[in-house]
């Protein structure tokens, strides 16, 4: 595998602060910014401290959403259904 | 009056004043077909945002707020779909005096029921992630209500910073700064009960 520290091409490297400022919309997808969503990833893979950061949080984001995965069938059935008679 | 104007192009005149299962006449083969294929998918959402409103009468809110979308379907800019719907569905649960409520404490479906982020663990995993999951949801409890809802739009329901935004009225800065906010204190309490590192 490619050391990346010697990739000429690899993300422009950004600081740790930077990097815990933007992470919460890193994590939500939320950063239109191409380049800024490379670098925040080469960070979190180069440093230790931010990238469990980034592992703690995203753990934390996944446990919330387990919350909500499954619906009624039932409802959702007589949604669609009435979704169908709206038409 | 209504309490909560309606998003441009959305008629206030809708299913409160009648009956919710009429079909729309003069609406062509192809506007209904765009309609169902466009919104269906959005059920799911609609579904979850509108418990967040009222339990008992989520499936009136989301039919009403059908209704009153195929109602406007000809004034929807086609833009931000989404977003588009949970407003209507938020004017029309404000204006019926629904209140949000912490949809986490009580919705039938448990975490135990749906453990479905630790499908391929190993026995001890289950039994940790079992124990992590439980404890963020019992932390997310612990929230103020602020916080937990834009954590629950954001991360249960799955809405953008912009959509969730909406469905508060707030201002996307103040979504995250809640949303952080809610993060960081459940990973506070995580890392009181050991369940994860400190602060860095």
């Amino acid at each position: 595998m490619m050391d990346r520290g010697l990739d000429k091409d690899a993300p422009k490297s950004i600081h740790c602060r930077t990097a815990a400022k933007c992470l919460q919309q890193y994590l939500d997808s939320e950063i239109r910014d191409e380049l800024l969503v490379n670098a925040i990833s080469y960070h979190l893979e180069l440093c230790r401290d931010c990238g469990m950061e980034a592992e703690t949080y995203s753990r934390i984001k996944v446990a919330i959403a387990s919350e909500g995965k499954a619906f009624d069938s039932e409802t959702m059935v007589r949604l669609n259904r009435f979704l169908d008679e709206l038409l | 009056m209504s309490a909560i104007s309606e998003p441009a192009g959305v008629n206030s005149d809708g299913p409160d004043s009648g009956s919710l299962s009429n079909g729309i006449p003069g609406a062509s083969e192809t506007v209904r077909l765009g309609f169902s294929e466009s919104v269906r998918p959005e059920i799911p959402i609609l579904l979850h945002v509108a418990r967040s409103y009222s339990s008992a009468d989520a499936e009136d809110l989301v039919q009403e707020t059908l209704t009153k979308a195929f109602r406007s379907w000809d004034k929807f800019d086609g833009r931000y779909l989404r977003a588009w719907l949970l407003t209507i569905l938020r004017n029309t649960a404000i204006n019926a005096g629904r209140k949000r409520r912490p949809s986490l404490s009580g919705d039938s479906e448990t975490l135990e029921q749906h453990p479905d982020s630790s499908l391929e663990a190993s026995p001890q995993d289950l039994l940790e992630s079992n124990d992590f999951v439980a404890n963020v949801k019992k932390a997310i409890l612990g929230l103020s209500s602020h916080y937990r809802n834009a954590v629950e739009l954001v991360d249960i329901d799955g809405l953008s910073y912009q959509e969730a935004a909406d469905v508060m009225g707030i201002p996307v800065g103040t979504i995250m700064s809640r949303l952080h906010r809610g993060r960081r204190q459940v990973k506070e309490v995580l890392a009181k009960q050991g369940l994860i590192g400190g602060e860095q």
